[in-house]
């Protein structure tokens, strides 16, 4: 083989090699092409997903960003770049599937105002406005590593996982949890760990715990195990309420003496007010 | 066809028109929610109406041309039904999405797809039984009998079938009744008219009855809508369905998968020394989850340290215990281990105490375990009449409110009063609340809880009780004799050990209390709720205003109704104020899921009042010429069919709606008092409407003698009924349903008459009046059972029953018969 003929094979082959490998080790522009083999890769059908759509949804998300920051910056005082720069680099659209019916919706995403979607199986995609707001709320760290119950779409992971070192998360409900294991890879997001288990023992496996715990699978009580693998310091948070209507959101903390804490965040639903709530004056007693 | 004939296939077709409309009841508590219930009904009648308007509008032609309508209606039924089947079991409609602000609108085409599907059906049903009644004019008394006594059939025969069948395959049932009413029609008509026709109705009525039977038999009963969460539980790694059964009470399964857990609430600081709650089975009804059930007996019961409910047993050691509700067994159990000596356990609904039994059964069949607290299906009402019982614990259990609607007795102002007399010297009522969304639930159990002290001859109710609570639930306790400082000392220390807050007790400084479970005070008027740096306990600061000496916001003032609930208005779940409609529409995506069946009856309303609107005024346009070609000369005939018939509309309802909730704590039941109470009526009346038959000579003074039999009967439920079912309420179950069918034979044999004699007075003047008449008098049926239920929310049922006396009262003044002992002479029908 001559130089010139060598040279070229070895730019072919390199060339080949880069297009094979995933994306985000990558980090190329996202386009309908990587949008698609994602998607192949992942085991799903685009559907009906084409360039046009896939532009007309890429349009909106400027608009989905900047409500995202106002948001944060309304309930938070300021919004923080990590949280930021994951939701600008987590494709939503490619999470936006339901599993049960084989139906793509990426073509809506970004949508204004935002909702929630179904995914199948009785699970529902959370409005970015809130998994926005519950990642803010976490407080993710670059040393952090955080545990999800409930992994459903994977978006919430994902987009934790752009923040912290390391995302676990655990799905129980099976066929959901075995499809969606394997969006992970095709977008190159090496440090997320997913498994279809029961989600109330955590990851006992993980030694030392974990800062944030997440919890979306419902119980009557916060799981002990969840509790004890919880760190010094670390927080949990679990949403309460029906899937399609607004949530309460609980986080538990830890203290030094490892007493739990709980706090109820209604802001969501409701407006914060500092100071005293307007209530008429005592009345007498009977 | 024969007289004998048509009104053999009118009985059949009121069988099938109830047996549909009980059908989609319990359907639609399974495919959606029970609160849509209500909407169910108001489509039936709806449909009925509206047959009867078409009816108004052309009653020559239907009168001329009546056989074949007859023969045609019932194949159309057929076919109408199967495609209502087909239509609700795909429609997507989810009640959630239609409370979300944003996803609402989308909701919308599945609502119309529900009139779409359900309205001719109803509307030829209607169209059916007003064709008969116009043929049949000239005794209506003994026509509007049979429809009854049809309508009586219908709802004992699909409630039966609700014991075998799933309640997708119940159709089956109906589809086989309309078979038969095709068949019998078609005979009539192949004898008179020759076969081609009727060959083609027969051909036609046997494929639907296949395909019908196809379609609804090969139905999943694992069918479950996705916003269900029995949907998601049956997708779980290793899920399993341990059980199920079918009743009219609901489509029970129990499960046993990874998330059921004893529904016990627990500290958040699990030490060495506590262990996690147990695994259970849950028992589900119509896809949702109502209870744990007991699995095994749990090996280690040491998490009950760390719960929230044993902290009674601490200060009233090895007490003898009353629990209303035993969390599927668990608590019969967790009773014993943590010290009691003895007790009796009470289990309602029947369905969730036949699942408890078996499985005591099974895992403690020598009753090594449960002997002490042996457990009962009965109400506390029965069990403690006579205050002879004495309790140290009465202990309720956290599920016992949610896990029936009937159950919400136990939690009235009297039903209070009457735990507290039955405690002994320093016992302790406690009641767990659920306080995970708002918690104004805790806020009127403890409003409740102060009355009924005070209506004891308390006079410092403060301190008579303690509360404290989770992130999640709040326990209640009261006692008729103070707490003393002991008390109050062990609690504090016993909340501060396990982060438990305690939000009341006597003398709390609330300056000082340390909240380890930040709860922040919510406007939900304003839609603010106020943030702070340090955790703040919105509950303590309102239990201060209840149960402090300072006492601060009136009830009436709050956004929520707060009063204690009472046997005159016993639905504890109903908060929601009529003045405040507008706020919890704007809030809809927040205000507590119990609150929605409220709103959903009054949207109910809304449409009920257009419908009356078309109902009235259409044929009154289109159809006026002939209203007024044989209206009568001189007199208010209109008027007066007008309001004679919407009068009966709301007064029947108003009635039969009132008897069954109050049965409902009578036979301990809402089922078994709707299926006693709705045969009941419609066979009695029935009777009373066939024995009306004899007052054609003097309809007036046979309309006077039922209204004065009724008012009698009515005075008695508003002042008698309530102490009779209390004194008889120890009796065996079989005695009170025969008590119960006693109070309303005579009430309901003369309910029988007004319609009978109303409409046997019209067939002098006009054809076109009867089907009026029948179309009103569905018209406003469908008003009145969403306004009886607000009502009872705002005012309580005495007052429903007073509308309805006096709704009777008015018939007297509005019955528009003035030609006495004139029947119509019809000479198409047959004698």
């Amino acid at each position: 083989m001559s130089p010139r003929m060598s040279s070229f094979v070895i730019c072919a082959l390199v060339i080949c090699a880069l297009a094979a490998a995933p994306l985000g080790a990558q980090k190329h522009a996202w386009e309908f092409t990587s949008y698609a083999n994602a998607m192949s890769s992942s085991g799903r059908d685009p559907g009906s997903m084409s360039q046009g759509s896939f532009d007309i949804a890429q349009s909106r998300k400027q608009k989905y960003l900047d409500d995202i920051r106002a948001m944060l910056t309304r309930d938070f005082g300021t919004p923080d770049p990590a949280v930021m720069r994951a939701f600008e680099e987590v494709p939503r659209e490619y999470y936006m599937y339901n599993y049960e019916t084989g139906r793509n919706m990426g073509q809506s995403a970004y949508e204004v105002p935002a909702q929630e979607w179904k995914i199948g199986y009785g699970s529902v995609l959370t409005d970015y406005v809130m998994q926005a707001y519950m990642t803010a709320k976490a407080k993710p760290k670059p040393t952090d590593v955080s545990l999800e119950i409930g992994t459903g779409s994977g978006f919430q992971s994902s987009i934790l996982s752009r923040i912290v070192k390391k995302a676990y998360t655990i799905e129980i409900i099976t066929s959901l949890g075995d499809k969606v294991k394997n969006i992970f890879a095709p977008l190159g997001f090496q440090n997320i760990e997913s498994r279809v288990g029961d989600g109330f023992y955590g990851w006992p496996e993980v030694e030392g715990g974990f800062d944030i715990i997440l919890v979306t699978a419902q119980a009557p009580f916060v799981p002990p195990a969840l509790l004890a693998q919880l760190k010094k310091g670390g927080r949990m948070i679990v949403p309460i309420g029906q899937p399609w209507k607004p949530q309460y959101l609980y986080m538990f903390t830890k203290d030094e003496q490892g007493k739990v804490h709980s706090q109820r965040d209604v802001a969501t639903l409701f407006i914060p007010m500092t100071g005293q709530i307007q209530t008429p004056p005592p009345r007498p007693s009977r | 066809m024969s007289r004998r004939q048509t009104l053999a296939s009118l009985f059949l077709v009121s069988v099938f028109g109830l047996s549909f409309e009980t059908f989609l009841s319990r359907f639609f508590a399974l495919a959606l929610f029970s609160d849509y219930s209500y909407w169910v009904i108001s489509l039936a009648l709806l449909g009925y109406s509206f047959g009867g308007v078409i009816l108004t509008l052309a009653p020559e032609h239907f009168r001329r041309n009546h056989e074949r309508y007859l023969l045609l209606i019932p194949p159309l039924l057929l076919g109408a039904a199967i495609l209502a089947f087909a239509l609700l079991r795909g429609n997507p409609f989810n009640p959630l999405e239609l409370q979300n602000e944003v996803l609402w609108k989308t909701q919308i085409g599945a609502i119309f797809l529900y009139y779409a599907g359900l309205f001719p059906v109803f509307f030829l049903t209607g169209t059916y039984i007003g064709l008969v009644f116009l043929v049949l004019s000239d005794d209506m008394p003994r026509v509007y009998a049979v429809d009854l006594l049809g309508a009586a059939a219908g709802a004992t025969v699909i409630l039966a079938a609700m014991f075998l069948l799933h309640p997708y395959h119940l159709p089956s049932v109906m589809l086989v009744v309309l078979s038969a009413v095709a068949v019998l029609n078609t005979a009539s008509f192949l004898k008179r008219h020759g076969a081609a026709l009727g060959t083609g109705v027969l051909a036609a009525s046997a494929a639907f009855l296949g395909f019908g039977l196809y379609l609804v038999l090969s139905t999943s009963t694992f069918s479950i809508p996705d916003f269900k969460k029995l949907h998601s539980i049956l997708g779980i790694k290793d899920a399993v369905v341990a059980g199920s059964r079918v009743s009219p009470g609901g489509s029970w399964l129990t499960m046993d998968d990874y998330t059921e857990f004893d529904d016990v609430s627990m500290t958040n600081n699990y030490g060495a020394d506590v262990a996690a709650p147990p695994r259970t089975y849950g028992l589900y009804r119509d896809g949702q989850r109502v209870t744990s059930l007991l699995r095994q007996v749990p090996s280690d019961f040491s998490y009950l340290k760390g719960s929230l409910a044993d902290f009674p047993y601490v200060i009233r050691p090895h007490p003898r215990v009353l629990l209303l509700g035993t969390n599927g067994g668990m608590k019969i159990l967790e009773s014993v281990k943590s010290g009691a000596a003895s007790g009796i356990a009470l289990e309602q609904p029947r369905d969730v105490y036949g699942f408890v039994q078996e499985r005591l059964k099974r895992v403690d069949p020598g009753l090594a375990m449960t002997a002490a607290i042996p457990l009962r299906s009965a109400s506390a009402f029965s069990l403690l009449q006579g205050d002879r019982q004495k309790f140290d614990l009465i202990e309720v259990s956290s599920n016992f409110l949610s896990q029936d609607s009937n159950n919400a007795w136990s939690f009235t102002l009297e039903a209070v009063q009457m735990y507290l007399r039955s405690l002994t010297p320093g016992g302790i009522l406690s009641i767990p609340v659920d306080i995970s969304e708002l918690d104004v639930y805790g806020l009127k159990m403890a409003n409740t809880l102060d009355a009924a002290l005070h209506g004891l001859g308390v006079s410092d109710p403060g301190r008579h009780v303690l509360a404290y609570r989770t992130a999640w639930t709040c326990q209640l306790l009261a006692s008729r004799d103070r707490f003393t400082p002991q008390d109050v000392k062990s609690l504090v220390a016993w909340c501060s050990d396990r982060s438990f807050d305690t939000s009341w007790y006597p003398g709390i400084d609330p300056a000082s209390i340390n909240v380890w479970n930040d709860l922040p005070p919510v406007s939900f008027e304003q839609g603010e709720v106020q943030t702070s740096d340090k955790a703040q306990d919105a509950l303590m600061n309102d239990l201060v205003r209840i149960l402090g000496t300072d006492r601060g916001l009136p009830l009436v003032d709050r956004f929520f109704n707060l009063e204690p609930s009472t046997m005159n208005s016993p639905d504890f779940f109903s908060i929601s104020r009529l003045s405040q409609v507008r706020t919890l529409l704007a809030r809809l995506a927040v205000i507590p899921e119990h609150e929605i069946g409220y709103l959903l009856n009054l949207a109910v309303v809304g449409q009920a009042l257009v419908l009356a609107a078309i109902v009235l005024l259409l044929p009154l346009g289109a159809g006026r010429k002939a209203l007024r070609e044989h209206s009568v000369r001189g007199g208010l005939v209109l008027p007066k069919v007008f309001f004679y018939f919407a009068a009966l509309g709301f007064g029947f309802f108003f009635i039969e709606l009132a008897l069954v909730k109050k049965l409902s704590f009578f036979l301990e039941s809402s089922t078994l008092s709707f299926a006693t109470v709705l045969a009941g009526v419609l066979v009695f009346s029935g009777l009373g409407s066939w024995r009306a038959s004899r007052h054609q000579g003097n309809r007036r003074r046979g309309l006077v003698q039922g209204v004065a039999v009724i008012a009698a009967s009515l005075v008695f439920l508003i002042f008698g009924l309530d102490p009779l079912m209390r004194a008889c309420i120890g009796l065996p179950l079989a005695f009170r349903i025969l008590v119960a069918v006693a109070l309303m034979a005579p009430l309901s044999f003369a309910l029988g008459r007004p319609f009978a004699l109303g409409t046997s007075s019209l067939g002098g003047y006009s054809d076109s009046l009867i089907p009026w008449a029948w179309a009103i008098n569905g018209a406003f049926s469908v008003l009145a059972t969403p306004l009886a239920n607000i009502l009872s929310v705002t005012t309580g049922w005495n007052l429903v029953i007073v509308l309805a006396l006096a709704l009777y009262a008015t018939t007297v003044l509005s019955f528009p018969g003035a030609r006495q002992g004139a029947a119509a002479v019809n000479p198409t029908t047959p004698r």
